[in-house]
């Protein structure tokens, strides 16, 4: 589980920094509070989960063109395919491309808790923050979003028609969306997904990508011979480790999706912490345990009502959830609408 | 507020500083001071702040605007002005028993100072017709400085996206084109971000130089830019649209000191515009036809 200053970061780091100076904006105003100096950004530094989200809070707060969000993650694409990103292009198909980037990716993905939904014929990916409740979380969203659609073009040699579903209402720059993402977008959606077709998922990328340059920057020269590595050589050599860390809240989201009746005494058990310090963790996410559970609680009803279309009781049974009174009112707790608004969105 | 601008008024700034000296010294010189009891605070408060207020708008005039002859003049009158609000502030601490004058001098150059400014707003109105010439192409009817794109000075995407709402809505004739640039990321990626913008900037210009005056090109998103062409027949619009792809082909663009010239090619969609088709849908199918992906329109 990442703790305190473990992240690596300067991929995104850097991104964040050449934008900051190329929109104009005061860089020493981009670190206040933070506790981080300017050598953070051009040294292989690791930063604390809470130093990030102060960086991205001061970053939202200043960006002075509505694209920023975009043009960092445009960069750190650019960024990514020169470094740990390049075994990507090997990837036969989406499929596996789908399933390489998050081993790929390292601490980036570490900050996003993607959970993988399957509803007829669409893979739901729906993203949430694994940096618990911040001001700068639709920026990082956007990076995300943006990196990964520029992975995939590159990957793809052009656009893959994915759709990408938010929670914000329509934006006023929708243009920029437009032109970073497609023209798949749907705005005020019940949760932040990006929706893949799995008619899709067997598609291949247009040309090779075996042009030799990428191959020897990065790969040893065995991997020339192979077109694409197994999933766990290749994120052993990318990051020389099989798992990928992950953060409190995604921990406890995890197990809050996993045991519906879950309470702060059990959990802090399982993480062999005691509650006060699991408390007091979470205080540094800005969140809580009982935050984090109804958000999880919401993720689930939400797809099931809303995108499922099942009844109270289906849905009741699936999330474990014995009385059935009880579910109508903790819908509405969840999400400020009753099961029937729900499904009729 | 940005005050680098004031760097070209040095002058002006010292003879407001001189004015208010003289303002000062000649009410110290002449009058006699109050007792602290025959002083109304709440006509100090309320003159004071004309003062403060009449400073301010000076300073934004000068930060704001270059040096000239409508400049001059408003600066002419407001100083005017200021003379005249800075004695009405000074007679609430003095009285002039023995310079009746001053009273004379109190009232005479505000009026003169209205007068003046009354004149640099003629200036003003004038120049105003003369910049909105200059912004023929880049702007409509509708002005709002901060949806302008810094990079290019044309308007970004929501603003076009307004305009071509009015002229859905007033059920004008009209064409719409989007333009691509191939290939954009590898300028950006090759010769850095500062040589893109360049770029781009550069093909604003272009852009514009192909278009009517009552045309409206603006920097749709990214490397994408928008036209609106009322009153553009079909045939016209196609001819337009290979016009500005064979233009791009044809810029010779240099980065930095290099001589090599660097060639680049660009794909448009073109539309003509329908009251009853909704405008999402419209830019939905011309930007699925720029990716690649006519199907994407569809889902």
């Amino acid at each position: 589980m990442v703790s305190d200053k473990q992240l690596r970061l300067k991929p995104l780091l850097q991104a964040l920094y050449q934008t900051a100076q190329h929109t104009g904006l005061n860089t020493a105003a981009l670190l206040r509070g933070t506790g981080l100096f300017e050598e953070v950004f051009s040294q292989p530094l690791c930063i604390s989960p809470s130093q990030l989200v102060r960086l991205l809070n001061n970053f939202q707060r200043l960006q002075r063109t509505p694209d920023s969000a975009f043009l960092v993650g445009d960069r750190l694409a650019t960024l990514l395919q020169q470094d740990v990103a390049t075994p990507l292009l090997y990837s036969p198909t989406l499929k596996h491309w789908l399933r390489a980037a998050p081993l790929v990716l390292g601490d980036f993905y570490t900050l996003f808790y993607v959970r993988r939904y399957i509803h007829q014929h669409d893979q739901y990916l729906v993203v949430t923050s694994a940096l618990g409740t911040f001001a700068g979380w639709p920026l990082l969203h956007q990076i995300l979003l943006s990196a990964f659609s520029q992975l995939l073009k590159q990957w793809g040699h052009q656009r893959v028609s994915l759709r990408y579903e938010f929670c914000r209402p329509t934006p006023t720059n929708i243009a920029d969306y437009q032109v970073m993402l497609g023209t798949r977008l749907y705005f005020a959606r019940p949760l932040d997904a990006i929706v893949v077709k799995q008619t899709i998922t067997h598609l291949r990328p247009q040309s090779p990508q075996l042009d030799g340059k990428h191959i020897d920057a990065t790969m040893p020269p065995a991997a020339v011979r192979t077109p694409y590595l197994p999933l766990v050589s290749l994120c052993r050599l990318v990051h020389g480790r099989a798992a990928r860390r992950v953060t409190l809240p995604v921990v406890l989201r995890q197990l809050a999706l996993n045991h519906s009746d879950l309470n702060l005494a059990e959990a802090a058990r399982c993480l062999a912490l005691s509650p006060a310090t699991l408390k007091r963790r979470l205080a540094d996410f800005n969140t809580s345990f009982s935050a984090i559970c109804a958000d999880a609680s919401r993720e689930q009803a939400v797809f099931l009502l809303s995108y499922e279309g099942l009844t109270n009781e289906q849905s009741a049974l699936k999330m474990a959830v014995s009385d059935l009174t009880n579910f109508r009112r903790a819908v509405k707790r969840w999400t400020g609408l009753t099961p029937s608004q729900l499904r009729q969105r | 507020m940005n005050l680098t601008g004031l760097n070209l008024h040095t002058g002006w700034l010292i003879g407001t500083s001189s004015l208010i000296a003289v303002a000062v010294n000649m009410a110290a010189y002449a009058g006699q001071a109050k007792t602290a009891r025959a002083i109304s605070w709440l006509d100090v408060c309320g003159e004071g702040s004309i003062v403060m207020l009449t400073l301010l708008w000076l300073v934004a005039i000068l930060a704001s605007r270059p040096a000239g002859h409508v400049t001059h003049l408003l600066s002419a009158g407001l100083n005017c002005f200021l003379f005249t609000a800075l004695l009405d502030l000074l007679d609430e601490f003095f009285t002039y028993p023995h310079a009746p004058w001053i009273s004379m001098m109190e009232s005479l150059p505000g009026a003169v100072g209205m007068v003046i400014m009354s004149v640099a707003l003629l200036g003003w109105h004038r120049e105003q017709l003369a910049l909105n010439r200059q912004l023929q192409g880049v702007e409509w009817f509708y002005r709002s400085h901060e949806k302008i794109d810094p990079i290019t000075q044309l308007y970004r995407g929501d603003y076009w996206r307004a305009r071509v709402h009015e002229c859905q809505r007033q059920q004008w004739a009209a064409g719409v084109l989007l333009l691509d640039l191939n290939n954009f990321r590898q300028i950006n990626h090759r010769y850095g971000q500062a040589e893109g913008d360049r770029f781009l900037k550069e093909i604003g210009r272009l852009i514009r130089m192909h278009l009517r005056p009552h045309d409206l090109a603006c920097r749709y998103a990214g490397d994408r830019f928008a036209v609106l062409l009322p009153q553009m027949s079909e045939i016209d619009l196609v001819n337009l649209c290979s016009q500005l792809e064979a233009s791009v082909q044809q810029v010779a663009f240099k980065t930095g000191q290099q001589t090599t010239a660097i060639f680049h090619s660009a794909r448009t969609a073109r539309a003509l515009l329908t009251p009853e088709q909704p405008l999402d849908a419209l830019l939905c199918s011309l930007n699925a036809l720029l990716d690649g992906n006519a199907h994407q329109a569809a889902g």
